[in-house]
């Protein structure tokens, strides 16, 4: 088997070439960082098997983030193996920066340019460039599988060669020079190094490149301690004789990299955030209300009138209606799953626009946009795209953070990813908020989204002033260049949601509503109820906790038992609604209907409980599967105490929203807002007096002073 | 025995106070930013005698778009502010 790692600069098409490469579907967007660990497949190429790895992206090979480290540390174990370097064809300059320093380590490297954008930046000679370096050039497209025959080939070459015992060896005169002037005093390792070692040379010489770069983790490794530093000096000679080769064999550059026209306008200093709300507000629009909407609709007529339907008539008819397992399809399958099943292309949709975003590139903007707020609560605009993702799916979104510099940053954007409210949430809103609201549903959908974001960034500001300080806050990000999304990748994003998204309903939501059905089907005692009385086990549990929630505006115990069982997954909370109330059809009007007619497991007392429950719904807890992510990106300890400030914000958000909407409700709007302002009056009344009373404490001198001096 | 004095006695202008979309040569990173973002700026193309250009900056001043060497990226102002230039 050939061992092959793929290395390159972040964003220059490492896993769309892994993706053709192996026919796999990883990952990929115009973003830097969106490959945060190793992924390794294996693929055959004319009888020989071929493992590839993907590696994220690296700069240079002294890391500075949590997923650099992986890559180098995985390239330097490995350092034997061939390395296919991948750079991108209208930033070449920078990018054979990095072959620079592959070269220095002396592994076998190929190079592939990659041309990802139809225009040419400028004219390159190839083969003039190859023979200078001694590597092998490819040139080709990445996401176009024809054109990966001559990459294949060239592997199969290469390891041909490797195994008959050549070594490469290239011409490092550039880096020669520093090591000479610094000779003296690299002189004084030698020893340690060469014991560390056992002869190898040319390895020895990158460590010694290291030791004058003052990478940490080889001095540590090598237990060596320098008093001396030449990073600049590589850093220029690299530099010179890079420049040296694109004056040779490139003509000049004609554009320059991740700038555009467009960005006159998407990055005027007020427009921008105008621009970026305004976009993201067209696509919930599109997502949830217009296209969704009716798609959503459409695809509700469809699964009862051809699958539901014709399968309860078959049941009822072969089994009677009395029967448990007439009940467990009625109530767990098509009363849940189908409930949770037609959100299918609202979920779909989301993640498509979700994906433009990031595919366009404009993603590097909203992170440039948003650094002057979120520099300011200690996070960076890297944080933005573990956001944004976080309106996806948390459990993936909570991986992006990883490409976070500062670790205190990394586990502040996990905590906070799981306030986004995620596509799992979205079902909770549109059947309970649709239900008592209507058409202003829209209203209370964009209220929730928003409350999100102000606590995850008032969260994240009380955070950075008391335990989470970032310390070496950083910010560096290349603007990647605007791209059109090809109808292809286009439609494989969709098909992979769909299936993601049907596998999902399919196992976890199906298993979790069986388990919920048995619960609420069965006493203690395990006696099927059916249509004849008793009460579930369910029922008992759901009972004794609701006085829990009484504060909060809702207590019956099939809400109570819903939140319950969304803790797995939040789709299960609609479910569970539904299953609850026994609809009928598994429309999302029939469960709303249910919803404020039934006096049942499941009601409310008013549109201000509703809102109470939604925001304690989009507060309370992240998922199962989001949670075991959180404790493996940033600790037990900081899952828990996240998990547990959640609560009491989820407890708190909900109980203030609750005695506010109730007392508009009561009151009338103008009452409840004067009463609010005098209230707030005077609380600011009592904090100045307290303040001008700590104030004018006397300081410890004043008795020999005689003054009255004023303490801070 | 020696002492080592960590300032500079020469003021340079710093790039965050630069002009927007003006070309200014790169003198040298100062010494006060941590090893570790030094190193990365080193890597990134950021080396005394470049030609750079701030494009554009945020409204509170706190990102910066910066050209380099062909190609763009955004760099927060602590950052920025410790790019010499003339």
């Amino acid at each position: 088997m050939i061992q092959v790692n793929l290395v390159g600069n972040p964003n220059t098409g490492k896993t769309t070439l892994y993706n053709s490469l192996t026919h796999s579907h990883e990952h990929v967007g115009n973003w830097h960082g969106v490959t945060v660990e190793e992924k390794a497949t294996t693929y055959r190429y004319k009888d020989s098997e071929i493992n590839i790895v993907d590696l994220p992206g690296i700069y240079s090979l002294t890391p500075l983030s949590f997923e650099e480290k992986v890559a180098t540390d995985y390239i330097l174990k490995y350092r034997n193996r061939i390395v296919v370097n991948i750079c991108d064809a209208s930033n070449l300059q920078r990018n054979l920066y990095l072959t620079v320093g592959l070269m220095e380590l002396g592994c076998p490297i190929i190079l592939v340019v990659n041309q990802i954008d139809k225009r040419k930046i400028c004219k390159i000679d190839f083969s003039g460039l190859s023979s200078e370096l001694g590597i092998d050039i490819v040139y080709l497209n990445a996401s176009d599988k024809k054109s990966l025959t001559s990459l294949n080939d060239c592997i199969l070459a290469l390891d041909k060669k490797l195994k008959e015992g050549y070594r490469p060896s290239y011409n490092l005169s550039h880096i020669k020079k520093v090591l000479n002037k610094y000779s003296e005093k690299l002189a004084v390792f030698n020893e340690k190094i060469a014991k560390k070692l056992q002869n190898n040379e040319e390895f020895a010489e990158f460590l010694k490149i290291k030791l004058l770069e003052d990478d940490e983790n080889i001095k540590k490794d090598l237990d060596i301690k320098t008093d001396f530093s030449a990073v600049e000096d590589i850093a220029t000679c690299r530099y010179d004789y890079i420049d040296s080769l694109m004056e040779k064999y490139s003509s000049k550059r004609t554009h320059i990299y991740g700038q555009s026209k467009f960005d006159k306008v998407l990055l005027n200093k007020y427009l921008a955030l105008p621009i970026f709300l305004l976009l993201l507000a067209i696509s919930f629009y599109l997502t949830f209300f217009s296209i969704g909407a009716y798609l959503s609709d459409g695809l509700s007529y469809l699964l009862d009138k051809f699958i539901s339907s014709p399968l309860l008539n078959f049941l009822v008819a072969n089994l009677g209606e009395g029967s448990w397992i007439v009940s467990l399809v009625e109530v767990a399958l098509i009363g849940g799953v189908g409930s949770i099943l037609t959100f299918l292309p609202q979920v779909a949709l989301l993640f498509f626009f979700l994906s433009l975003l990031e595919d366009s590139g404009y993603l590097s903007r909203v992170a440039f946009v948003f650094e002057d707020v979120l520099g300011k609560v200690g996070l960076s605009g890297k944080s933005a795209y573990t956001l944004l993702m976080g309106f996806g799916c948390s459990t993936t979104a909570v991986l992006t953070a990883r490409n976070m510099e500062d670790k205190n940053s990394k586990i502040k954007t996990g905590l906070l990813t799981p306030y986004m409210s995620c596509s799992a949430k979205f079902p909770i809103y549109a059947v309970l908020g649709g239900a008592f609201f209507g058409a202003n549903n829209i209203f209370v959908i964009i209220g929730l989204y928003l409350l999100g974001v102000v606590i995850a960034i008032f969260l994240s500001y009380i955070l950075e002033k008391t335990l989470l300080k970032s310390k070496e806050q950083s910010f560096i990000l290349e603007f990647a260049p605007y791209r059109m999304m090809s109808f292809k990748r286009t439609f494989s994003l969709l098909w992979q949601n769909v299936k993601q998204f049907i596998t999902r309903v399919a196992t976890l939501i199906l298993a979790m509503n069986v388990v919920v059905w048995l619960l609420s089907n069965f006493t203690i005692t395990f006696h099927f109820i059916g249509s004849g009385g008793g009460v579930s086990m369910l029922e008992t549990l759901g009972r004794v906790l609701s006085p829990i929630f009484i504060p909060l505006g809702f207590n019956s115990w099939g809400l109570v038992s819903a939140l319950i069982a969304g803790l797995v997954a939040k789709e299960v909370i609609v479910s569970s609604i539904a299953m609850f109330n026994g609809v009928e059809e598994n429309s999302i009007n029939s469960i709303q209907s249910s919803i404020i007619l039934s006096t049942s497991a499941v009601h409310f007392a008013s549109g201000s409980s509703v809102i109470s429950f939604l925001v304690f719904c989009l507060l309370y807890f992240p998922c199962i599967a989001t949670t075991s992510v959180l404790i493996k990106e940033i600790g037990k300890k900081w899952t828990f105490i996240g998990i547990l400030i959640e609560f009491v914000i989820a407890y708190l958000t909900a109980f203030v929203v609750y005695t506010l909407a109730r007392a508009f409700e009561v009151f009338g709007f103008l009452k409840t807002f004067l009463s609010f302002l005098m209230i707030l009056v005077i609380i600011f009344a009592i904090i100045y007096i307290i303040k001008r009373i700590k104030k004018k404490k006397l300081c410890a001198y004043s008795d020999t002073c005689g003054k009255r001096c004023k303490l801070k | 025995m020696s002492i080592k004095l960590k300032f500079d006695i020469v003021y340079y202008m710093r790039l965050s106070e630069c002009k927007e979309n003006k070309y200014y040569s790169i003198i040298k990173i100062d010494s006060l930013l941590s090893e570790k973002l030094r190193r990365r700026l080193y890597d990134l193309g950021f080396l005394a005698g470049q030609k750079v250009r701030v494009v554009n900056k945020s409204l509170l001043k706190k990102a910066y778009m910066i050209e380099i060497r062909g190609y763009t990226l955004s760099l927060r102002n602590t950052i920025v502010n410790s790019i010499m230039v003339e």
